[in-house]
């Protein structure tokens, strides 16, 4: 059965075609095309190596190469329909990406409708909808890293025209309904742009996002379900993914993710840039959580007090980036209109790229007393024993800056190297203030 | 598409080269980062009061916990007539106000409030003590009791009036845990009462006294008298105990300084730190009302401690403990900021060089002169805070470290630097790691200190036989 598995893909694989898929950051060079049966099936793959130095303040970070991207890529068409589905194998581990089926009326009035479902980038977000082969930096943005919506599993539909660009679509909580507890929650997303100007010398989009998460799912201790939002980011590398930016917040239940985008391209510069605000209110069992700790010789004795121990408000964090590259020879930046992203490389090219990012994730309520040992915040300003709690969030606030340069040999091979600057402010990583990132990375897509 | 090919392969073994070069392993290092994080330093009038506690000084840790019941008359004179430096003792305060000597807040473990009094509310003898000292009616005392029962919580030392625990034994437990220790001269059956203690009991202990007895019932004497109207009484309304002492006629001439503990914040009143302020300045131990010009912490061989201004130290796990007492004795009496790793509301949870350098700020910050780290070792098995680099830390601030608490002399050794965080150059920081030592055994720190020659040459330079001494201060075998 293996054998006849292995034969079946080496046929698929050398059989050739002529189909460009969307989501591919290079046209596959395995297709297969069967004009009677209105059928095209492409494989692809993509490999990505990094190496990177790091040199932190304090808390090290450990500086290596890695296997950061190891995919298998494939796509089939049948007239309206198309199917993509890719799989990731990088650091040893299967990783689930995307997996979905797209329906397309073409040429109605001049929009593009579509309706797509299954397991995909929510709309919400510039960046994360940008594939990393694509991305002209070796990561994306902290901000959007730590605040923008990844995968998830759900519908939406899609229009589009030369000036104007609408996505949006409503998923759920968890893709593989594997929760603790709690049945699963419901999050809305969208992206709305105008494109002004839209030729091939240059493209300019503005618009806005939105997505609102309702949390439903999360652990049960004592008849209250206890939900959990946690968020953040790495130094914008993959070598060493530790989250010097994070951020847990306890009974989170609605998220409200807002937006704002700009684009502009010229065959020679790009210029993009985002900003976002995640507001993240709370719900919680007060009742049957008093109820719970009454009994106790320090019990509190009403539920008045006890919520007055135990204050609940809600938090926001903002951030955003600028991202500019320029392209010394090559053959110029292009613009996806269907996706209302720039596309990546194709062909031989240099180019020098340079992206400001500011991520901001302390919440941290006025006059407020920080402990290191505790890893806590005091209300009052001042150390308390109890009660002491705080609804401040030091998740971190961080401004990066990075430079770099993108050499493709080709449109299957590049190289990028890159230097980020980090300025990070969190209390909990006092003695960390600058970190400082060398990387290179060494990319294949076929 | 070769040249591409050689380029490609160049770049990749530039770049493998570079990182296959960077020689230096960087990961977390406890012994660097000691030297990387701030530590402030005490200032040099904070110095001063903290060159009031002698070096290596010997603590005996709630009187003794391994030869007499805790923190009761037995215990804390033993202590003093064994040669120990302080007398240690917790702090409470008792429904009716009395500061108290007690460690534990449920008084189930260290004495027979379950035989006495049960989980009940004491009605019948609280309406008696209200009538009694309040000269209530008996419809104002039923009153009064409604409410008490309200706030009740049985066995806790603060619903109780300190008349009620006088009616304790809180030596008997002790011949039952610990059979071998045990004496029949520790229990209120057969030999002396042992009640819970109060601060003024253990300020007088230190001054080389005694409770005073009755005659014939052996029951300590003291009397009370009435600050409050019984028509206006409110909570915090406080009755006046008069406590009588002798002196001890075993009494060596030792005088011991004394070091206090206040506990978790919530088990006392929030003008508790006042409360002991002024209770410290009625017994002349209070050195901002009245210090000392004494400066010897040994004379004619005694121990002189509690006659200099070292003779009050305070102590505490609490934060707002910590906070309130540098508010209200401004960093004029030696203060002990005690450390213990843990998730709790005084714990601290990151005990990293940079955790435990913010709480040895923390207790710089308010006006502590002293950290008082947990040690690791049988029989409590505490948690190792007291590492040679967290002592260094210590070091670092100028502060003194008070460890808690020895019940061996392999602690003590591996404390002094003697195994393998030895004096032999096998470690990166200098020991010894302790400037006085918190002791369950007094009488093996005080001979660990003589043997090595850290003990001041002032003091007796011989250690009571532990067993000859109890006998010796009346408590039967």
């Amino acid at each position: 059965m293996k054998r006849h598995i292995l034969f079946s893909t080496l046929v698929a694989m050398t059989l050739a075609g002529t189909a460009v898929a969307q989501d591919f950051d290079t046209n596959p060079v395995i297709k297969y095309e069967n004009k009677e049966q209105k059928v095209k099936f492409t494989v692809g793959a993509r490999f990505m190596a990094d190496a990177a130095y790091y040199h932190t303040d304090f808390t090290p970070l450990k500086s290596g190469v890695a296997i950061t991207d190891s995919r298998i890529r494939t796509s089939m068409t049948y007239d309206n329909w198309y199917f993509y589905a890719d799989f990731d194998f990088s650091k040893g581990k299967f990783s689930q990406k995307n997996i979905f089926l797209q329906y397309t009326l073409k040429d109605t009035d001049m929009w593009n409708h579509s309706f797509k479902a299954g397991y995909y980038n929510n709309p919400s977000t510039m960046a994360n909808n940008t594939s990393r082969g694509s991305l002209h930096f070796i990561s994306r943005a902290a901000s959007s890293n730590a605040l923008s919506a990844g995968r998830e599993l759900g519908v939406s539909y899609k229009a589009y025209n030369n000036n104007f660009f609408f996505n949006q679509g409503v998923f759920a909580e968890n893709k593989y309904n594997d929760q603790v507890d709690g049945y699963q929650g419901v999050t809305f997303g969208g992206r709305w742009l105008w494109r002004p100007v839209n030729d091939e010398d240059q493209t300019f989009h503005v618009g806005a996002t939105f997505r609102y998460a309702r949390i439903n799912t999360g652990e049960e201790d004592g008849n209250v379900l206890k939900t959990n939002l946690k968020f953040g980011s790495t130094m914008q590398t993959y070598v060493d993914d530790f989250h010097f930016a994070s951020a847990e917040i306890p009974w989170a239940k609605n998220v409200f993710d807002a937006g704002a985008e700009a684009l502009y391209r010229t065959p020679k510069f790009f210029a993009r840039g985002e900003y976002m605000y995640k507001h993240v209110t709370k719900d919680r069992d007060d009742m049957t959580l008093f109820m719970n700790q009454l009994g106790g010789s320090q019990s509190w004795t009403t539920l008045e007090s006890w919520q007055a121990g135990n204050p609940l408000a809600s938090n926001s964090f903002h951030g955003g980036y600028v991202e500019m590259g320029y392209q010394i020879f090559g053959n110029g930046y292009k613009y996806d209109n269907g996706e209302a992203l720039l596309k990546g490389w194709d062909g031989r090219s240099l180019e020098i790229v340079a992206r400001y990012n500011y991520l901001g994730m302390n919440d941290i309520k006025d006059g407020e007393f920080y402990l290191p040992g505790r890893d806590q915040y005091y209300p009052t300003g001042e150390v308390q024993d109890y009660p002491a709690k705080s609804t401040s969030i030091g998740g971190g606030n961080m401004h990066s800056v990075t430079l770099g340069a993108n050499y493709s040999f080709n449109k299957y091979a590049q190289v990028l190297l890159e230097y980020t600057y980090n300025r990070l402010d969190r209390d909990k990583y006092q003695y960390d203030k600058n970190i400082h990132t060398v990387q290179a990375r060494l990319l294949f897509s076929f | 598409m070769f040249g591409n090919l050689i380029r490609l392969g160049l770049t990749c073994s530039v770049a493998m080269a570079m990182f296959a070069s960077c020689e230096h392993q960087d990961f977390t290092n406890t012994y660097e980062d000691v030297d990387r994080v701030q530590v402030n330093h005490i200032s040099d009038e904070m110095a001063k009061v903290r060159d009031y506690v002698p070096r290596m000084a010997v603590i005996a840790h709630r009187g003794s916990t391994f030869w007499t019941p805790e923190e009761t008359e037995a215990a804390y004179r033993w202590a003093r007539e064994m040669g120990a430096d302080y007398l240690e003792a917790d702090l409470q305060c008792s429904k009716d106000g009395v500061v108290l000597a007690l460690h534990d807040d449920n008084l189930s473990r260290t004495t027979d409030i379950e035989d006495v009094y049960g989980e009940s509310f004491p009605t019948e003898v609280r309406r008696a003590f209200y009538k009694k000292h309040y000269k209530m009616t008996d419809a104002q005392a039923d009153a009064q009791i409604e409410k008490d029962k309200a706030a009740f919580v049985p066995y806790y030392a603060k619903s109780y009036m300190y008349e009620e625990l006088l009616a304790l034994d809180a030596g008997t437990w002790f011949n039952d845990a610990s059979p071998e220790q045990g004496r029949t001269g520790f229990s209120a059956r057969g030999g002396v009462h042992q009640y819970i203690s109060a601060l003024a009991d253990l300020i007088n202990y230190a001054k080389g006294k005694k409770l005073d007895r009755e005659n014939g019932t052996g029951e300590r004497i003291y009397t009370i008298t009435k600050t409050g109207d019984p028509n206006s009484y409110t909570e915090g309304d406080k009755l006046v105990y008069t406590f009588s002492y002798v002196n001890d006629d075993v009494d060596s001439g030792n005088r011991p300084g004394i070091y206090i503990e206040f506990k978790e914040s919530w088990l006392n009143p929030t003008t508790f730190e006042k409360d002991v302020y002024q209770e410290l300045a009625k017994y002349d131990y209070n050195i901002i009302e009245k210090p000392s010009t004494e400066t010897a912490f040994y004379k004619n061989g005694k121990v002189n401690v509690g006659n200099t201004n070292g003779r009050v130290i305070l102590q505490t796990f609490s934060l707002e403990s910590l906070r309130r007492t540098g508010d209200v004795f401004q960093g004029k009496i030696p203060m002990c900021f005690l450390f213990w790793e843990g998730t709790a509301a005084t714990d601290l949870i990151y005990d990293t060089p940079s955790g435990y350098a913010s709480f040895i700020n923390l207790g710089l910050q308010h006006k502590a002169h002293i950290i008082g780290p947990s040690i690791a070792g049988a029989p409590n098995n505490y948690p190792e805070m007291n590492a040679p680099w967290q002592a260094y830390l210590i070091k670092k601030s100028g502060m003194l470290n008070h460890p808690y608490s020895f019940d061996s002399r392999e602690q003590m050794g591996k404390y002094f630097g003697e195994y393998n965080w030895g004096n032999e150059g096998g470690s990166l920081f200098e020991p010894p790691y302790l400037d006085g030592a918190f002791t369950n055994r007094t009488e093996l720190t005080l001979q660990y200190f003589i043997d090595k020659g850290v003990r001041n040459k002032d003091a007796v330079q011989t250690v009571p036989d532990p067993r000859q001494l109890l006998d010796k201060l009346g408590y039967v075998k």
